[in-house]
């Protein structure tokens, strides 16, 4: 299914890390929709901006990068825009709920209440209602958010669909990271690369034929992704790591940077378990990856509606 | 790169300063089981008795010389065989880390 992947909100690096990763690696799990291009809407960076986009999109499937709240509950993006400005309160899903019943009413008037909630006039309440209709205008097929937590709230997932009609509504219930991270390889590197790691680094390492790939992610104070780097015995290893992750058919070429998007776990402490301090440590969760069970991890944190 | 010398050094050689700074040098990085010095000489450009012993050892060591002359010339045999054990030191490679951010 051809896509269109939006970024909105982000700063400059983080979006061309989005669009470099779908440049590289097109398909995206597990729905398999396979993006066409990568846009960044012009116009103040809001939630009606990205209506407007969608809108005008030759697509009926898209991929949405946005920052997401920790704990599921919206997008960061103001609702509408006021002149060349974002305006009004934050992509919630109760703002969403709240447009949808605006809209059910006739004629769709807001109350007091809902404009001081919405913090938006009656003019931009309209718009949004307009947009929404435009967008389920367009039966979309798919919309697959890869911001951070949307998919943690039930209510999230169901409404953000149910605004936009879409067939089939998707969002990872852990944090969302991409990167541009060097690569490389030999037994010289491989033994001194934790010399260049920046800051409280995690090694992920996984061996194919014999051979082994690391993924080094250094974190944040919050134990979040912040710097990488990924090294290889040889190329043809970082080649099945690239496989094994991201994209059967692909290959690192000749890149020096690699394109890099997984979701980020903490695991649950089980305070049952005896040894509660063993594998604590935050993991990535890259869109091939298997389980020990050989279940798709990635997929089974990607939450939909219905 | 293979390290040179101008003139012969060693017994009964021109022994140039710098050319014996060199040829000690060399000397001095072959690993004593494969007919380097121990202990290592000392690089002062002086290529007296010692020097010229670690020469001879060399050539019988690492070149089975059964007669060594204890004289290195340039571009011959002793000073080929003394700069395949010329390799720089390995340097550890760095790969810094590119940033990453969450959505």
């Amino acid at each position: 299914m051809s896509a269109t992947a939006f970024t909105i909100g982000l700063n400059v690096d983080l979006a061309a890390a989005v669009a470099s990763y779908f440049t590289k690696f097109r398909v995206l799990p597990p729905r398999s929709l396979v993006v066409n291009s990568t846009v960044t809407p012009r116009g103040p960076a809001s939630f009606e901006t990205l209506l407007n986009a969608i809108k005008a999109a030759t697509t009926t499937s898209f991929v949405i990068v946005v920052h997401g709240y920790e704990d599921g509950s919206g997008l960061y993006l103001p609702l509408a825009n006021r002149g060349q400005s974002p305006h009004g309160a934050r992509t919630k899903h109760d703002k969403l709920q709240m447009l949808m019943t605006i809209a059910g009413r006739t004629p769709p008037q807001a109350t007091a209440t809902e404009r001081t909630d919405l913090d938006l006039r009656d003019a931009e309440i309209d718009r949004l209602i307009g947009l929404m209709g435009d967008a389920r205008g367009k039966h979309i097929q798919a919309i697959e958010f890869r911001g951070c937590n949307l998919g943690k709230n039930a209510n999230s997932v169901a409404r953000f669909r149910s605004f936009f009609g879409a067939a089939s509504f998707g969002a990872p219930n852990l944090h969302s990271f991409f990167g541009r991270n060097p690569v490389g390889t030999g037994a010289s590197l491989m033994a001194s690369h934790a010399s260049s790691h920046q800051g409280t680094t995690y090694t992920y390492s996984q061996t194919f034929a014999g051979k082994t790939c690391h993924c080094c992610i250094g974190v944040n104070d919050e134990r979040k992704p912040q710097n990488g780097h990924v090294v290889a015995d040889d190329d043809a290893t970082v080649d099945a790591w690239i496989q094994a992750n991201f994209d059967s058919k692909a290959t690192r070429g000749t890149d020096r940077r690699l394109p890099i998007h997984g979701l980020w776990q903490f695991p649950d402490l089980n305070l049952n378990d005896p040894d509660i301090l063993v594998n604590t440590d935050p993991r990535p969760i890259f869109p091939l990856q298997r389980d020990a069970q050989n279940h798709n991890a990635y997929q089974a944190h990607v939450v939909y509606s219905p | 790169m293979a390290r040179t010398i101008s003139a012969s050094v060693g017994k009964g050689g021109v022994n140039r300063k710098d050319d014996s700074i060199t040829v000690q040098e060399l000397l001095n990085g072959v690993p004593p089981e494969q007919g380097g010095p121990t202990p290592p000489l000392k690089v002062d450009g002086l290529p007296w008795q010692k020097t010229i012993a670690a020469i001879q050892n060399f050539q019988k060591v690492a070149l089975g010389h059964k007669w060594p002359d204890g004289r290195v010339d340039p571009g011959g045999k002793t000073l080929a065989k003394l700069n395949e054990f010329d390799q720089p030191p390995p340097v550890a490679e760095e790969l810094p880390p590119g940033p990453m951010w969450l959505a």
